[in-house]
């Protein structure tokens, strides 16, 4: 029973959470710059989107078509599991915490081409393929660069991380690798500079071009929670997670996610926007060589930092 | 508490397992297979998290998970129906229902007999005199020119069994795919597209005979009889509107073989347009049935097969039943690879070679009981001595199809010299009617 009540604790918490994050990107996206407005717009959008028709297109798979939005839902669910609130704070700690991490982040593009297959229209299957295309191509530099902070650890499990960064945060010394890591999370969930899969506009929005009503809403929340969770990965990777003076550990967490996630939004709004062609090219050209270097650089470093490489 | 949540996660894993597994084996769509597999594989991870087995569970699935996307992503691009949704219609048109209707099964019952294609074909060969493709009425027992044109003479074939009024010209023998009737070609072999073994494509005469006594349900347009003045009449483009209204894909491909076959007359045209639609895309009851054996998924021997298969089965689990266990209290010690290696030997190595064994008794039943109903493959002789012949000396003009003649010369309407048939009817698939709507 305490399973249960802890699986719901965590579905809870990355709800919460990615409420936060909806707000967030109304602070900083989309505007008005209003706290009360962005409070509200989220929660008016969902209601919205619970009102609307659940249209189905003709000729879609039916099964592959409705399935898909809870498939993404349950993906991130699961990823949110190992991420460590506060010491002892998590609601599952396997050996291989980050491993985990990183494997799951597949299934979730397949619920995206799922999406995109079963809805029967062009704009799907390119998305498909380009969800697909990007799979591959983002998953190796986000590895790499996670694998920094795992050797410094000398653990992929996701608390001890944590625990080692107690003396000096990674950023500190891995900074190339905290850059990769953030590019290739906006790479995962999507987002504004190599936004080309969803593409609102050449695509219509691509996998969700067909969707409309509570599974679009259930896609939205699920795409919003990937980008909190990846943020919470990286402030457990590079931040020293809830390490802290002063405040409780899980509300450092909590800060540091959403500023992270807050200077993130911000910032690529600076980056122009890739052509998919681009996108592919600065990951295999650019991202992969310089998180293998990265990978050299924290090995040289290790040995020498102080606490490094225990 | 926790071992009856335990229980419940592993039975529904499992349930989700076995049932996904044998959804890839049962579902047309590749697509859906490809997924089913994925998830099949997703649940044993399942399983191995249930173990203790972290790392092999996260390696599972991302080895499983990123093969079979990339898997399904090649067979969307490349497979010619990844959806299966041809498939599907195909099976709805012929009315398959019940469990049968999951995958393209064997036809039931006997295969219907061989038609006697080959005495008509010999029978117009013999009775086969020669006639001015415009002028049908003047008939000469010998080649030559026609008295009123000046054209060069075709031959013509009497039909055998007293329709004499049905007359037509002795087609030479088209193959086309059974899946993709666009592809027309004259001599056997194998589909471009998709690598199946091309299928006679039936002489319009003796498809139209053969109809009489077919074994299996065709979907046909038995209007087609009605119609047969009104084509004769208005020629192309009424046999064109007819094909459309029939509701299945391979109609379309008809109505291509159609023009690729164009004849000189509006009369053979529409014999040829008659024979395509009476017959669905061309094909006796015979031939239609050696289509469903090559496209089954599965035998009438299947059953066998997994007799077999559950026999052998049970006896991999007897024998890991009967060999006595080893220690499993063991810890990590020293000796613990070498314990491990005992384990492997000493047990799991049954599991393993039952498996061979079971995957190698998986094989002989294919191979033993493989599609025994499939009917020898004929040769282009046997399918017809003189269709072969006629075949072999066709020429038509590059800018007028409908032109056909026996011998190389000019075409009587712009003078260009013809060339022989094959290539005109190689590019009639790509032609702009050929197109699927």
């Amino acid at each position: 029973m305490n399973t249960i009540v802890l699986a719901l604790l965590v579905l809870v918490c990355l709800l919460v959470g990615t409420y936060g994050i909806a707000v967030l990107q109304q602070l900083i996206l989309l505007g008005p710059r209003r706290a009360g407005a962005a409070l509200q717009w989220p929660i008016a959008n969902a209601l919205l989107l619970l009102r609307q028709e659940d249209l189905m297109p003709r000729g879609a798979d039916g099964f592959l078509f409705r399935s898909a939005p809870f498939i993404a839902l349950a993906v991130v669910s699961l990823t949110a599991l190992v991420i460590p609130l506060g010491p002892h704070l998590i609601g599952f700690d396997p050996s291989i915490g980050l491993f985990y991490f990183v494997v799951l982040l597949s299934p979730f593009v397949v619920s995206l081409m799922n999406a995109g297959w079963s809805q029967n229209s062009k704009e799907g299957l390119f998305s498909t393929f380009r969800a697909a295309a990007y799979l591959v191509s983002y998953e190796v530099p986000l590895g790499f660069a996670a694998i920094g902070p795992v050797m410094a650890a000398q653990s992929l499990s996701t608390q001890r991380i944590v625990e080692t960064q107690a003396g000096l945060w990674y950023v500190v010394w891995q900074p190339l690798g905290l850059v990769i890591y953030l590019l290739a999370a906006l790479f995962v969930t999507f987002r504004h500079p190599f936004d080309s899969a969803l593409a609102g506009d050449e695509l219509e929005g691509g996998v969700f071009a067909e969707y409309s009503g509570p599974r679009l809403l259930l896609f939205k929340i699920a795409l919003d929670a990937i980008f909190l969770i990846l943020m919470a990965m990286g402030v457990v990777l590079f931040f020293g997670g809830w390490q802290g003076p002063w405040l409780p550990g899980p509300v450092w967490f909590v800060l540091k996610t959403f500023l992270l996630a807050g200077i993130v939004l911000w910032a690529a709004r600076f980056l122009p926007r890739l052509r998919h062609d681009q996108i592919l090219s600065l990951s295999w050209k650019i991202l992969l060589p310089a998180s293998l270097l990265n990978i050299t650089l924290v090995g040289i470093l290790t040995l020498f930092i102080p606490g490094g490489g225990r | 508490m926790t071992g009856i949540l335990e229980w419940i996660i592993f039975l529904a894993l499992s349930l989700i397992a076995v049932i996904t597994a044998a959804g890839m084996l049962l579902t047309m769509s590749m697509y859906r297979a490809g997924l089913a597999l994925m998830a099949s594989f997703v649940a044993l991870a399942g399983m191995f998290i249930l173990l203790g087995a972290d790392l092999l569970a996260a390696i599972q699935i991302m080895m499983n998970v990123g093969g079979m996307l990339v898997m399904v992503l090649f067979m969307v691009m490349i497979m010619m129906d990844p959806g299966g949704e041809m498939m599907w219609s195909m099976k709805r048109n012929m009315h398959i229902r019940g469990l049968a209707a999951f995958s393209m099964s064997m036809p039931r019952g006997k295969p219907p007999e061989e038609e006697p294609s080959q005495e008509n074909e010999q029978h117009a060969a013999q009775t086969a005199d020669w006639t001015c493709p415009m002028h049908p009425e003047v008939r000469q027992p010998d080649p030559g020119k026609c008295p009123k044109c000046g054209m060069s003479l075709i031959p013509r074939t009497a039909i055998a069994n007293g329709e004499a009024e049905h007359e037509s010209v002795t087609q030479p023998q088209v193959y086309t795919c059974p899946m993709h009737p666009e592809v027309p070609q004259d001599h056997p072999g194998n589909c471009p597209k998709c690598g199946m073994a091309l299928i006679p494509a039936q002489d319009p005469a003796s498809a139209g005979q053969s109809d009489s006594h077919e074994g299996l349900s065709m979907p046909m347009h038995q209007q087609s009889d009605e119609q047969d003045s009104h084509a004769m009449q208005s020629g192309h483009k009424l046999n064109t509107s007819h094909m459309s209204d029939g509701d299945h894909e391979m109609n379309m491909s008809g109505h291509d073989m159609n023009t690729s076959n164009m004849s000189s007359s509006d009369h053979q045209m529409q014999m040829s347009g008659h024979g395509m639609t009476m017959s669905h895309m061309g094909m006796t009851p015979r031939q239609y049935y050696d289509m469903m054996v090559g496209m089954a998924m599965s035998t009438t021997q299947l059953p066998w097969a997994i007799v077999l298969g559950m026999i052998s089965a049970l006896l991999l689990i007897i024998l890991v039943i009967l060999t006595p266990w080893p220690q499993a209290t063991v810890g990590p010690t020293q000796d613990a690879t070498n314990a491990v290696g005992n384990l492997l030997l000493s047990r799991y190595m049954i599991g393993f070679e039952g498996a061979a064994f079971l995957i190698l008794a998986g094989i002989a039943g294919a191979v033993i009981l493989a599609k025994r109903e499939r009917a020898p493959v004929q040769e282009p002789e046997v399918m017809g001595a003189g269709a072969a012949k006629s075949s072999a000396q066709i020429y038509t003009c590059p800018m007028h199809p409908e032109i056909r003649q026996q011998e190389p010369g000019e075409c009587p309407r712009c003078g260009m010299s013809l060339v022989p048939a094959e290539e005109t009817s190689d590019s009639g698939g790509q032609s702009p009617q050929g197109g699927h709507a």
